[in-house]
């Protein structure tokens, strides 16, 4: 008799529980897991507010960029510099990104700028 | 034996329901976890575009160099652009430099164009460097994917 309403009484959640799963990803129509209108997925732009590079002898020596997110936290940020076919990278990490930052690194290897121009990069990823 | 075999299946069965259970909920924590604690990328980068120009008139060269760009925000909107350019610029005896036109246009994720803006600025060559700020339309900080200026000779000596 006790074993008998145990397993009633775990089926019964067994089937709710998938009930609800269910429904829920029914309903939230979700494209990604997490994503439905009522609990919606925080997502986070990144905000460049300038960029800044210096040039030495024609070489882009360093780089200076402000930097915000519309969601606040910890960042690892990145900015890509490409002139012709050199590239070079500057990394920060684990930013605060509460308030605006303003962000400086050199730059290894040093790139010739040259016409069109150079193009910047610059991304980041929550820590 | 056949006293044991509903215990034996009873435990199996509790053992499977279990793992069930322990699964829905790791998935469903897990889902907590994705969509609240850690962000996901709306726009996780930003280019911008700073461009160089070189050229001639005769033999008086040129030289132009974006050195960099600044957006001008008011809350969450951008409605001008400061751009900070280097140059060399020859002219001849009776002049003082050469204007060029400088641009500046943002771009959404899509490459659509949000807004651009330009000013025609006289290169003096006794100088070689200024700051001149663009006016844009209003545009959301969180719509901008890409920032392109760009310089073109305006063929006037000034």
């Amino acid at each position: 008799m006790m074993k008998k309403t145990l397993i009633i009484f775990i089926f019964i959640i067994l089937i709710t529980t998938t009930l609800a799963y269910s429904t829920a990803i029914y309903v939230g129509d979700l494209g990604q897991l997490g994503a439905s209108e009522k609990t919606p997925v925080a997502k986070y732009n990144l905000r460049v507010y300038s960029v800044s590079i210096t040039v030495e002898n024609n070489q882009i020596t360093s780089i200076t960029i402000t930097v915000a997110s519309s969601i606040p936290g910890n960042y690892n940020i990145y900015a890509r510099v490409t002139s012709g076919s050199c590239s070079a990278t500057a990394t920060w990490n684990n930013v605060d990104l509460s308030t605006q930052r303003t962000l400086s690194s050199s730059l290894t290897p040093q790139c010739s700028y040259t016409p069109p121009g150079a193009a910047v990069e610059v991304g980041g990823e929550p820590v | 034996m056949k006293g044991r075999l509903p215990n034996f299946l009873f435990l199996f069965f509790l053992i499977i329901t279990f793992f069930i259970l322990f699964s829905i909920l790791e998935a469903y924590s897990t889902l907590i976890t994705i969509s609240e604690v850690e962000p996901l990328p709306g726009r996780s980068s930003i280019t911008y575009l700073l461009s160089k120009y070189t050229g001639s008139h005769g033999r008086f060269n040129f030289m132009v160099e974006t050195r960099s760009v600044r957006l001008q925000p008011t809350g969450a909107y951008v409605n001008s652009a400061v751009i900070t350019l280097y140059w060399s610029v020859e002219s001849p005896p009776g002049q003082n430099g050469r204007n060029f036109i400088i641009s500046v246009r943002l771009y959404d994720d899509e490459g659509r164009s949000l807004t651009s803006g330009s000013v025609t600025v006289c290169l003096l060559k006794s100088t070689n460097s200024g700051s001149y700020t663009i006016t844009l339309s209003n545009t959301n900080i969180d719509d901008v994917a890409k920032v392109e200026t760009s310089i073109r000779d305006d063929g006037h000596w000034c």
